[in-house]
């Protein structure tokens, strides 16, 4: 089974390319330098050299702006497909007589979730938002953290690139009602577990409620057809198998479905079991056995199902 | 970094600042119509920003453009020149300012900027006035910060101090070739100087004027006094009556070769001013260390042999003694002793004074005692009309030194003395910050030189008539009033508005020796100071390449370390916010350990919440991960103290509204 590994970031070299802005400056002091040959005027030899050693200065100091950071720690909770998830970033100046200044942040070539740091003594802490698009093991994406400091004339960027790989689990989507149980009383499809508790509130019917289950009623009164929804009870369990997600469609659509049922189930403090295909758990609520759960739908393939 | 924001230029202070200084600093090169029409765009941009006052369309930018292109092709015949470019330049940074929105237009600004900054050096090389050009080239600097943390002065003075190293190996190495030639307009350079010709009111001209025409720094212990000053630039033979010309000139050739045994070494460094003369004391031995070519005459004179557009800087060397005289310029030629025919009334006067003496020495003596005694009056603006020597000399009896000059040697030639008139300056005003002297076109003399037992002898007719002229120098003598120019003796003024004039040329001899060095190390440094500076490198490179690791050892050992925190301080600190809350009377329980107090501190007073949060955060990363703390001690005291403030101010205002 996988488990979140100890993280650990490869970095990268600095790069440094003038900006439109840079190359504008560079041509103009070209071109001073001619007029200053031609001229054989040492006042503008005087200029010209000025702004190309603070030109060249300012190289230096936008390097090392990017040089002296390090990411000391990546940390994140679960990672979900087709969802913002967050990455806490722990950054750190190497410098120690200096600070670091206007840092920008961001994931891969996204430019537009960027993080901007306007000065960094010591360390700090970010949050990058990341949306993966796809389930199963992956790399993080990279993260670039660049600066234009001090003058906007150079662009210094440095990568900072995971080795190994994290597991997105599937995207939830799907039928948020939990699939119904055997044994139900109402025999509904969508009906109400053993333990479930206490009338909740009222919502909208949905295709796949049964019909039995619609307070007539209230439907009236509001002109639209309801049902009632109810406390989960305190001892509640739920036995969930691939079948059950057969309403859902396509394969990958199934998986957000039970990647969903198996997060409510978690976040509700359900005890549940788990069978895909040969794959199958007994009655738990415990995190590894999420974990465990979710991992196995987070890799699952057609070939492990039954058709 | 093309988004648009909306960039107010009212808000932007120093980009505004910078732009104006720039502005000011080339309004003289520019025509009147582009500064009218930049101080218009920029009210139009004021009245845009504060009274909403609709703006030019963007769309018409092209045609303002175009016009301003236009009116400088029409005015110069050209777009190309000097003066044709930076007139442009001014009046595209007064369309950008009018348009200014977004961050590109800022980024543009500051390069244009940057350009019309540098190109004032092409009109002009002064010190003072490059002054607000340079203010302006750092503003334009400051602009470019976009951290609002940031102490930008400090960190634009770390990043200037860091470049000098980098500015120092490029002005210094970089060839100094001369790879193709523009030519300058300088439009602050004298453009006044000495013609072949003195004619009554040709040094008068000069001597209204208060450019600087050279400095003078003597490189031998010895020195002149100011009298003892006398720069020759052209020596004048021939005479017509009290105008003089310069006729022909033979080139020089030495008499005695034997070494002088006291010579004077001195630099002079001469403006660009409208004269191919270079001006040496008296008895030149030879000019050295400039590497143009040059002509040196039998009259003990020097010259270009074309005319220069910028300083030019050379050494001399003088002597006492007749080493440095020619063979072909000997006083004993008869062109010394032509004159023009005289009027009735002189050719008596030297009837007289012949008969009356018989050896040069006594006749000499004879016109001495004319000049000194027969009421004759130093002024430089005498009775027109003067050419007739016999009105000069016994009616009028009124003229400055060129007037004098031309009538004595033309006296001392009809009593058959060799005699000739030599231009160029005398004095100057000595500048002892700088230890040089300041020669100005307030300085111009004519003077003369008599023929004595075979030897060319100065002789001043001026200090004759008014010893104070040549005593006092010109900038002291022409503040006196004109009664006391005539006196023979000057007492200096000791009271206190002397006092504060004394103060007032200590400043501007302290700003003099400023420019002095500038132009002396900056503006003169050319191939030939290169290839000394080469030649003395490479005897030493070793000694200049150790200083420099050294330098660079105690630079990096000078770093300040960031002043992290450690337990004793956080504990004294702890102490510290324990009294100061304790002082305030905020109630804690003092019993608790520190990071349990301050989340206590937290809980009771949520206004200071996320500044406790961060000061735990650094409270845990001191003591439990063992690492240094992110901010110092006094960075938190300060934070603390900020937090006091403003919930003191808060309590007053509740306090107020309750």
């Amino acid at each position: 089974m996988l488990r979140k590994p100890k993280f650990k970031l490869a970095t990268g070299k600095t790069y440094i390319i003038p900006t439109g802005f840079g190359l504008s400056f560079g041509t103009l002091a070209f071109v001073l330098l001619a007029m200053a040959i031609g001229y054989g005027n040492n006042i503008l030899y005087f200029f010209v050299f000025l702004l190309i050693s603070m030109g060249l200065t300012t190289a230096v100091v936008t390097n090392k702006n990017i040089e002296k950071l390090s990411i000391n720690d990546l940390k994140f909770e679960k990672l979900f497909a087709e969802e913002k998830n967050s990455l806490s970033v722990f950054i750190e100046n190497k410098d120690k007589a200096e600070p670091l200044w206007d840092l920008i942040f961001y994931l891969a070539e996204k430019k537009e979730n960027t993080n901007l740091v306007g000065e960094l003594q010591a360390t700090n802490k970010l949050v990058l938002s990341w949306t993966p698009q796809k389930r199963g093991l992956q790399r993080l994406p990279r993260i670039t953290a660049e600066s234009r400091f001090p003058f906007k004339m150079l662009r210094a960027w440095k990568h900072f690139d995971r080795a190994d790989k994290v597991i997105i689990f599937a995207s939830r989507k799907g039928q948020e009602e939990l699939p119904p149980q055997p044994g139900d009383r109402s025999g509904d499809q969508q009906g109400r577990t053993e333990s479930e508790g206490l009338f909740r509130d009222y919502r909208e019917f949905q295709k796949n409620d049964a019909p039995s289950r619609i307070d007539w009623r209230r439907s009236l009164k509001h002109g639209k057809q309801l049902v009632k929804n109810y406390e989960q009870g305190g001892d509640q369990h739920i036995f969930l198998n691939w079948e059950m997600s057969s309403f859902a469609g396509s394969f990958e659509d199934r998986v957000s479905q039970m990647s969903l049922w198996v997060s409510i189930c978690h976040e509700r403090n359900i005890s549940f079991s788990l069978k895909i295909g040969s794959f199958e758990t007994e009655l738990s609520d415990t995190r590894q056995h999420y974990w465990a759960c979710m991992e196995k739908i987070a890799l699952l393939t057609e070939v492990e199902v039954p058709r | 970094m093309s988004q648009a924001l909306e960039k107010k230029i009212l808000e932007q202070k120093f980009l505004l600042g910078s732009l104006l200084l720039a502005g000011l600093s080339v309004a003289t090169e520019i025509p009147a119509w582009i500064s009218f029409f930049s101080l218009t765009m920029l009210l139009w941009r004021y009245l845009f920003e504060t009274k909403q006052v609709p703006k030019i369309p963007v769309r018409l930018t092209p045609f303002l453009g175009g016009t301003i292109f236009l009116i400088v092709f029409l005015q110069y015949n050209s777009v190309f020149g000097q003066e044709e470019s930076i007139a442009i330049l001014q009046g595209l940074i007064a369309i950008l300012v009018l348009n200014y929105e977004t961050e590109r237009d800022h980024l543009l600004l500051v390069l244009l900027g940057f350009m019309t900054v540098v190109l004032k050096s092409v009109f002009t090389l002064d010190f003072i006035w490059l002054f607000p050009a340079a203010l302006a080239f750092f503003g334009f600097w400051l602009t470019l910060f976009t951290n609002n943390k940031i102490n930008k002065f400090k960190f634009l003075f770390k990043i200037f101090i860091r470049s000098i190293p980098a500015l120092a190996i490029l002005f210094i190495l970089f060839p100094r070739l001369v790879v193709f030639q523009t030519k300058h307009v300088f439009s602050h350079a004298a453009r006044s100087g000495f013609s072949d010709t003195l004619s009554p009111g040709s040094i008068s001209q000069l001597i209204l004027s208060d450019q600087m025409v050279f400095r003078a720094e003597f490189l031998s212990p010895d020195t002149l006094s100011q009298q003892d000053l006398y720069w020759r630039g052209a020596v004048l033979k021939k005479s017509d009556g009290l105008a003089w010309y310069r006729g022909s000139l033979q080139p020089f050739q030495p008499k005695n070769i034997e070494k002088p045994e006291i010579s004077l070494k001195y630099k002079i460094i001469l403006e660009p001013i409208d004269t191919l003369n270079l001006f040496v004391l008296d008895s030149p031995l030879k000019i050295y260390n400039y590497s143009q070519p040059l002509y040196r005459w039998s009259t003990m004179t020097f010259s270009l042999s074309e005319g220069r557009d910028e300083s030019v800087q050379y050494q001399a060397e003088s002597t006492f003694d007749d080493s440095a005289e020619d063979l072909t310029d000997s006083p004993l030629q008869l062109d010394y002793i032509q004159v023009p025919p005289l009027p009735p009334r002189t050719q008596r006067f030297i009837n007289q004074i012949a008969e009356k003496n018989n050896t040069p020495v006594l006749r000499l003596k004879a016109l001495e005692r004319f000049f000194r005694e027969t009421g004759f009056v130093y002024t430089l603006n005498p009775d027109r009309n003067h050419n007739n020597l016999d009105d000069f000399l016994f009616l009028k009896k009124n003229g400055f030194c060129e007037h004098y000059a031309a009538a004595f040697a033309t006296l001392a030639r009809a009593l058959g003395i060799p005699a000739r008139v030599v231009v160029g300056y005398q004095g100057g005003t000595y500048n002892s910050i700088g230890s040089f002297w300041r020669v100005t076109q307030k300085d111009a003399h004519a003077w003369d030189e008599v023929g004595l037992n075979g030897r060319w002898v100065r002789v001043d007719p001026t200090a004759y008539v008014s010893p104070l002229r040549v005593s006092l120098g010109a900038e002291e003598f022409f503040s006196l009033t004109p009664e006391d120019q005539q006196q023979a003796f000057f007492v200096r003024d000791h009271s206190s508005w002397a006092f504060f004039k004394s103060l007032w040329s200590d400043v501007e001899f302290f700003f003099e020796n400023l420019n002095y060095e500038w132009t002396n190390l900056l503006l003169n440094y050319d191939l030939q100071a290169q290839a000394e500076v080469f030649r003395r490198v490479r005897g030493s490179w070793f000694y200049i390449l150790f200083s420099l690791l050294f330098l660079s050892y105690v630079i990096r050992g000078m770093r300040k370390k960031r002043a992290a925190i450690g337990q004793h301080e956080f504990n004294s600190l702890m102490l510290w916010l324990r009294n100061e809350c304790a002082a305030l009377s905020v109630t804690t329980d003092a019993n608790l350990a520190p990071g349990e107090w301050l989340r206590q501190l937290g809980r009771t007073h949520p206004q200071g919440r996320e500044l406790i949060e961060d000061f735990l955060a650094d409270y845990d990363r001191l003591v439990y991960a063992e690492k240094d703390a992110n901010y110092s001690a006094r960075h938190w005291k300060q934070k603390w103290r900020e937090l006091f403030r403003q919930n003191k101010k808060h309590n007053f205002a509740a306090r107020q509204k309750s």
